[in-house]
């Protein structure tokens, strides 16, 4: 079954550029950041493993791009993601407003089995800061409004809620694996045998 | 020191070949650098750095311009010989007119020949080789040198005739060899003028030795690549360019990738290339061993661009071994980009028919919007005649956040 298998949970972070993708996936991974501004170029993915539900799990974090001009690449790697972070930054209201086409353009992409249930994770960056413009009850109304996306609110810099933000969305992310699993398992319990198969074998042209 | 006694009257007498005019250059600048060779190191250093506010001060592009710039060239050149330990006897550098030259001491393989006086530099002679354009003169010869370095003409230059053999004439060069300037024939002799079929210029025979090259011009206008003679200049010049990516040739001449099918296909190749260089461009394991410096390595202009070419490049696009070298860096690109999993994670997902293998827009049969970049397999979109979904998607943003606004 599933639970022996190693598991790889694939994530990805989506988000308009500096809204601080890389610094949480730093924060989280390496306990690191940086204020030195660095555009991410192309996408780059870090692995940590986990532990969730006492299971020890791989996750991959693919950190992408926010800039419009490395966009003109492909992103197959949406394929197959388990769990997708939507990141924006409070201080700045466009990077909410984003947050819808992120998360169509990725639906279409990844073109998920249930795109209705996809776990998401919201998380508004950047609470350290003083000039805040996007107010908790706005960014929970836009989340209810998805499916009830979770919300996060966090800082990459002083790694406020940054952990327990990923232990859920590893979580989210393994149980979707866990799903997608079930089903697919589910296909060789088929046996196929010659009594119960209704096609004829030498019968030339059906139509 | 051998060259201290120069011949001032040598740097006067520039000849027609050199893009410079020395009546281009107002007289009391040329006094500034006239004794450069009997100056002591302060002296030096002050005339340089007199020489850099020159260059500042003059316009870009202009003779006086590219004039101060070879001065300053000569005078550091001057400055290191001076600064070095070795002098006298055992100084083995000499620059003159732009040339660097330097003391050959291995034995030639073949006869070497002076190419001020013509006669055989023999074994037992000093022989005293530009490092720049291989210009060879025998030790007494060098201080006689007036044919500016072919390197320098090349760097000032940037690109080669582009015109087809730009004669002007005997007459109108007054009937004198082109660069030494002697008087090719008149009531009492004559001397046999040779035509350079590159500069389009007569010469006499010790400044044109019957060499025969391609003509870089003969290449882009006609691709004819047969072999015409040429001035010893002129063969030192296309030598340097040789290599030289500096040829636009799609700007030059549009219709030749329509009658040359060897040149469209070279170039639907390059373009091929440099969409793989944008995804190791942007992948970190590729850039962490330098994959594409590791490939391409010398000839880094093919990924940088698509349209430069070097004269070598179009001999080798006529024999076709061009394709052999882009077919070889090809399938090493494309071999990473097919493991990498972060190039991968690059490639697109056709949004047609969803299938899960990657495409990407180098591959066959893919078709790429030209607004947007993404892919699609070709079947896909143009058989169900749709526009590409996603500028239509951006398309509708846009229109949202204009209400918005």
């Amino acid at each position: 079954m599933a639970t022996r298998k190693k598991v790889l949970l694939k994530v990805i972070i989506l988000g308009d550029s500096s809204v601080g993708k890389t610094s949480l996936m730093n924060q989280y991974v390496n306990k690191r950041f940086s204020n030195q501004y660095k555009a991410t170029i192309g996408a780059d993915f870090l692995t940590k493993e986990v532990v969730v539900d006492d299971r020890v799990v791989t996750m991959q974090i693919w950190d992408t791009a926010g800039q419009e001009r490395f966009q003109s690449l492909g992103v197959a790697f949406y394929r197959g993601a388990d769990c997708c972070v939507l990141v924006f930054d409070t201080t700045a209201p466009n990077t909410f407003k984003n947050l819808d086409s992120w998360r169509d353009e990725f639906l279409i992409q990844a073109s998920p089995r249930n795109p209705e249930h996809f776990p998401f994770v919201v998380l508004g960056n950047k609470i350290d800061l003083e000039n805040r413009s996007v107010s908790t009850k706005r960014a929970q109304q836009w989340c209810q409004s998805k499916n009830d996306i979770p919300y996060f609110e966090t800082s990459a810099k002083e790694g406020i809620n940054v952990d327990i933000a990923f232990q859920t969305i590893a979580k989210n992310a393994l149980a979707q694996e866990t799903e997608d699993l079930d089903t697919t398992s589910g296909f060789p319990n088929i046996t196929l045998n010659a009594d119960n198969n209704p096609r004829p074998s030498n019968d030339g042209c059906q139509c | 020191m051998s060259i201290d006694n120069t011949n001032s009257l040598t740097s006067s007498m520039i000849s027609r070949t050199d893009s410079i005019m020395s009546s281009d250059v107002d007289d009391d600048l040329k006094s500034i650098f006239k004794d450069y060779d009997q100056m002591s190191e302060l002296e030096l250093s002050q005339t340089k750095e007199k020489c850099m506010s020159l260059i500042h001060e003059s316009e870009v592009e202009s003779s006086q311009h590219k004039w101060l710039v070879r001065k300053l060239v000569e005078l550091r050149y001057r400055h290191v010989l001076l600064t070095s330990d070795k002098q006298d006897e055992t100084c083995k550098e000499v620059s003159v007119s732009g040339h660097n030259f330097k003391s050959n001491k291995q034995i030639p393989s073949k006869r070497i020949f002076c190419d001020l006086c013509t006669n055989c530099i023999w074994i037992f002679q000093q022989c005293f080789t530009c490092i720049n354009c291989s210009f060879n003169a025998h030790s007494k010869c060098v201080k006689y040198i007036t044919r500016t370095c072919s390197h320098v003409i090349v760097c000032e230059k940037g690109v080669p005739e582009s015109r087809i053999c730009p004669e002007i004439g005997l007459a109108l060069q007054a009937y004198r060899c082109a660069e030494c300037r002697i008087q090719l024939m008149n009531k009492q002799y004559y001397l046999e003028p040779r035509k350079c079929h590159y500069s389009g210029l007569y010469f006499c025979k010790s400044c044109h030795w019957n060499n025969y090259s391609i003509i870089p011009a003969n290449i882009t206008h006609n691709w004819d690549f047969e072999q015409r003679p040429v001035s010893r200049s002129a063969l030192q010049e296309i030598n340097l360019f040789y290599e030289r990516p500096v040829i636009k040739l799609e700007a030059l001449n549009p219709k030749l990738f329509v009658f040359v099918q060897k040149l469209g296909t070279a170039k639907m190749k390059r373009l091929q290339l440099m969409e793989m260089k944008r995804y190791l461009d942007v992948c970190k394991f590729a850039l962490d061993v330098k994959l594409v410096n590791r490939i391409v390595n010398n000839r880094r202009y093919l990924v940088e661009g698509s349209e430069m070419y070097s004269v070598y490049d179009l001999v080798c696009i006529e024999n076709c071994s061009f394709f052999e070298l882009l077919n070889a860096i090809i399938s090493k690109f494309k071999q990473h980009i097919m493991t990498c999993e972060i190039c991968r994670g690059h490639g697109f997902i056709c949004e047609f028919c969803g299938d899960s293998q990657p495409i990407f827009p180098f591959n066959d049969g893919i078709y790429k919007c030209e607004t947007c970049n993404h892919c699609f397999h070709r079947p896909c979109i143009t058989g169900l005649r749709r526009g590409c979904p996603k500028c239509s998607r951006m398309k509708e943003k846009k229109v949202i956040e204009n209400e918005e606004s």
